[in-house]
C-alpha cells in the first residue's frame, strides 16, 4: 500500500530532514553527491539515490506533469 | 477525497478506470487480476492480494487513486501501481522472494515495495517519488539521512542484481 501521505508532505518532510544539519537541503545532497569515498567517515551512497531526491527536492513542478503530458499523447 | 465517499461515476467510467489501471499493471509486469472499486480505501490507492499463484494474485485500484494522479503534488497512478508491482516482485521473484521471505518486517516491505517500484518505472518522476517516500519512511525509522541514503542505495544496488 502507497499509503495517503501526499508527495508534498513528504517533499516538506525531506527537507525538514536534510535541513536539520543547518545545510540547504541541496546542498547537502552536492555534497554528498561529490564527495571522496576515502575522504567520508560514512561511505557516501552511489548516485541513483541521491540524483532522484535532488531532482524531486527542487519541486513539484517538474515531473509529473511532464508524465501526464506524454501519457495524454499516447 | 473532501468526503467519505466518491463522486458518482458511470459504470463506463469505472470500466475505463479498470481498464487504465490494468493497462499499466500489465506494462510493468504484473500478473494476475486487476480490479478498480469505485469506493475509497484506506490504503492510499491501491492494494495487492497474494494469490495462491502468480495467475491468482489480485491488484485493486481505489477511487483516490485515480484522484491522486490527477493532483501535480502527488503520486502518479503508474507510480501507485508500480509500488504494488514491488510488493509482487517481493513475493513471487524467485531470486528476491527467496532473499526476503519471512525476513522482513511490513516496514520495511514498504520500503523495498518502493524501491523496487522506482527501478520499473518508466518515467523518471515516478522513480523519484518512490524513491523519496522510501527514504521519508527510513527517516521515520530514527536514521540519520546520511545513513538513510546510504542503505537505500545499497538496497538499490542489491535489489537490481537480483532483478
Amino acid at each position: 500500500m502507497i499509503g495517503p501521505k501526499k508527495l508534498n508532505t513528504i517533499r516538506q518532510e525531506l527537507r525538514h530532514a536534510l535541513a536539520a544539519s543547518g545545510d540547504d537541503p541541496i546542498r547537502w545532497l552536492e555534497e554528498r553527491m561529490t564527495a571522496p569515498k576515502a575522504q567520508s567517515p560514512i561511505a557516501p551512497p552511489g548516485d541513483e539515490v541521491l540524483h532522484s531526491l535532488r531532482r524531486f527536492l527542487e519541486g513539484p513542478e517538474r515531473g509529473k506533469r511532464q508524465t501526464q503530458r506524454v501519457r495524454t499523447k499516447k | 477525497m473532501a468526503t467519505p465517499f466518491p463522486p458518482p461515476l458511470t459504470p463506463a467510467k469505472q470500466r475505463a478506470r479498470r481498464n487504465r489501471a490494468a493497462r499499466i499493471a500489465r506494462q510493468l509486469g504484473f500478473v494476475g487480476h486487476v480490479e478498480y472499486r469505485h469506493v475509497y480505501s484506506q490504503t492510499g490507492g491501491a492494494q495487492y492480494g497474494l494469490g495462491s499463484a502468480a495467475e491468482e494474485d489480485l491488484l485493486t485500484v481505489y477511487a483516490e487513486a485515480f484522484e491522486r494522479d490527477d493532483d501535480p503534488e502527488d503520486f502518479s497512478l503508474e507510480a501507485i501501481v508500480a509500488h504494488e508491482r514491488g510488493h509482487q516482485l517481493l513475493a513471487r521473484h524467485p531470486r528476491i522472494a527467496k532473499r526476503v521471505r519471512g525476513r522482513i518486517s511490513a516496514g520495511s516491505e514498504e520500503i523495498l515495495a518502493s524501491l523496487l517500484g522506482a527501478m520499473i518505472s518508466v518515467a523518471e518522476a515516478d522513480r523519484d517519488a518512490l524513491v523519496a517516500k522510501a527514504t521519508a519512511e527510513l527517516l521515520v525509522h530514527e536514521e540519520t539521512p546520511e545513513v538513510a541514503t546510504r542503505r537505500l542505495q545499497e538496497l538499490w544496488e542489491l535489489l537490481e542484481a537480483l532483478l
